[in-house]
């Protein structure tokens, strides 16, 4: 799929330290993008680059074909900043009207039913809820259609209810068209909602795929929890392609390498042994932690 | 144009729904007229020959060097110039806006509070009021371009007060809002030349009252135009250059905006 966003080789030094050193990243349409890192990963550096907010000492930014410009951002482009608010006496439909004005577009009080902010219109700014204020962010980021909308930590500090109602608008806009970028610091919202992660580390990228693909490399087993009838299931560990983690309240943990081949020994093994299988769970290794084994890697 | 429109009315709005604008706007200088105006005629039967530029001069003052600068810092602090930017506001506009409001509202009130001196307290009217509004349009453009400036290169709300009231007051007390120029001690009134309330107030002894006044009125008029001019390019360069991430110590880009007064307070003072 050709991207509409194409980065590459994006360096930028801060106070004499690199913050960023060759950072690539590639959006297609309607794709989410998850940008991964610890705090000072350089994730709003470089977002802020892509933005055109701030201008990299070297490399190269594409949009739609064209190189970004500097000082301004395009107008295909919605942006949510991680720390930026609206003036607090402004009314919900007048932060409307505003952004429309200046983004060239025609107001749409149907974005505002689309995300359940209708009723609160007239409401002033600083009299939102956090994560009120939050939908009207994404609302009027989104608010000229643009082709790609940034977004850094747009569910930082909210409630789960509240995270769930804005990863549900998220979907929304991707179904829509529009391609996400998506920096957060959550990596189960990353897996929940993003095709591509990218996970930078000290301004460098370390990993980049699917959540899947990112969490089958590394050294992290898929973990197999499996309870019987009579209990009788930690004979031979190796017969089964898996070490055992813990065994506790009739339930036994592996970890395996290869879970399909694991699970195959394991059922045959209960057969074998006249058992019946009361429970079976197999869960792949979670990004948090194909994150977290990377961040000790960097670290060490 | 119709972002601009929009961006204006918005600005008017927030104006009246801002605790702290609407105060230095309108109930602070309103509060202010009632009280001393009820007792400094009392106390100086001559205050009533000045009373009515006074309380005008006062407003614009309040509304334009206190009241402007703290809005733009409160915001910057919020990241609300930053959303601005994000959404295509133009660096003027963020500079402009703001300030063409204000102008709007302190002159909406001190030409209230002007007609209200000569109701209410019988403050001498100007002879030519049209003159007078022109002079008032002249200190409302030489005061928010100070307010502008002072909002631009404070890096925080305290240091916007310090600015502010840096102006504020020595403008109340030796600016000829109280004490005429010509009453002020002979070694107090080139520390006055150099306030833009002393100017003000000069001019509209001459232009509009018809008096005879202690500097020449052309000068009066070319440094407030000049500190306008100076503090509006000024705050539009520096706000640019603090979005490009060029920082550093500005707050002495304040006393470029007093630079024509010291000229006149040189060359032009026959006091």
């Amino acid at each position: 799929m050709q991207p509409i966003l194409e980065v590459k080789g994006l360096c930028k030094q801060y106070g004499g330290r690199a913050v960023l050193d060759d950072v690539g990243l590639q959006v297609a349409a309607g794709q989410i993008v998850a940008l991964l890192g610890p705090n000072g990963a350089g994730k709003t550096m470089a977002l802020e680059c892509v933005e055109g907010l701030r201008t990299p000492d070297r490399g190269n930014v594409q949009f739609l074909g064209r190189p970004i410009r500097s000082g301004r951002v395009p107008a295909e482009m919605g942006v949510q900043l991680q720390l930026a608010g609206l003036p607090g006496t402004m009314t919900v439909a007048e932060a409307l009207r505003f952004v429309s004005a200046y983004r060239g577009a025609r107001p749409k009080p149907e974005l505002l039913q689309r995300f359940e902010l209708a009723e609160l219109r007239d409401r002033q700014y600083r009299e939102l809820s956090v994560g009120q204020q939050r939908r009207l962010q994404l609302a009027l980021a989104i608010a000229h259609q643009p082709q790609l909308v940034i977004l850094d930590e747009p569910t930082a500090g909210l409630d789960v209810a509240t995270r769930s109602e804005l990863h549900a608008m998220l979907r929304q806009v991707r179904t829509a068209g529009t391609a996400i970028v998506l920096a957060t610091h959550d990596m189960a919202e990353a897996e929940l909602l993003a095709d591509r992660c990218t996970i930078l580390l000290g301004g460098r990228v370390r990993a980049e795929g699917t959540p899947r693909e990112l969490t089958a490399q590394g050294d992290i087993r898929t973990r197999i929890t499996v309870s019987t009838v009579h209990g009788r299931i930690v004979a031979d560990p190796t017969l089964i392609a898996a070490t055992v983690q813990n065994v506790d309240d009739g339930y036994a943990v592996y970890l395996s390498t290869d879970a399909a081949a694991s699970v195959r020994a394991l059922l045959d093994h209960i057969a074998d042994r006249h058992d019946a299988l009361v429970d079976l769970r197999v869960e792949r290794p979670t990004l948090e932690e194909r994150f977290l084994e990377l961040t000790q890697q960097e670290a060490a | 144009m119709r972002a601009f429109a929009e961006y204006m009315r918005c600005e008017w709005q927030a104006a009246l729904r801002h605790p702290s604008s609407l105060l230095l706007s309108y109930l602070f200088p309103i509060g202010f007229f009632f009280v001393v105006g009820g007792i400094m005629p009392q106390l100086n039967p001559a205050f009533r020959g000045f009373m009515v530029p006074t309380f005008a001069v006062f407003a614009l003052l309040a509304g334009g060097v206190l009241g402007l600068p703290t809005p733009h810092v409160e915001q910057r602090a919020a990241g609300v110039l930053r959303a601005f930017r994000v959404v295509g506001v133009p660096d003027s506009h963020v500079i402009a806006v703001p300030a063409l409001s204000a102008v709007l509202h302190i002159l909406f009130a001190a030409t209230v509070i002007s007609v209200l001196a000569v109701l209410i307290y019988r403050g001498d009217a100007p002879v030519h009021w049209l003159r007078y509004a022109a002079v008032l349009a002249l200190a409302a453009f030489a005061f928010t371009g100070l307010g502008s400036l002072i909002g631009v290169v404070s890096a925080s709300s305290r240091a916007t007060t310090l600015w502010s009231q840096l102006i504020f007051l020595p403008s109340t007390l030796v600016g000829g809002l109280m004490i005429p120029l010509s009453a002020l001690p002979p070694g107090v009134r080139p520390a006055s030349a150099l306030l833009p309330s002393t100017h003000i107030m000069q001019l509209f002894d001459v232009i509009a009252y018809g008096r005879p006044a202690l500097i020449d009125p052309w000068w009066s008029a070319l440094s407030l135009l000049a500190c306008g001019a100076i503090a509006f390019a000024l705050s539009a360069a520096l706000y640019s250059t603090e979005q490009r991430d060029l920082t550093g110590r500005r707050g002495l880009w304040v006393l470029a905006a007093f630079v024509p007064f010291a000229a006149t307070a040189l060359f032009a003072t026959s006091a």
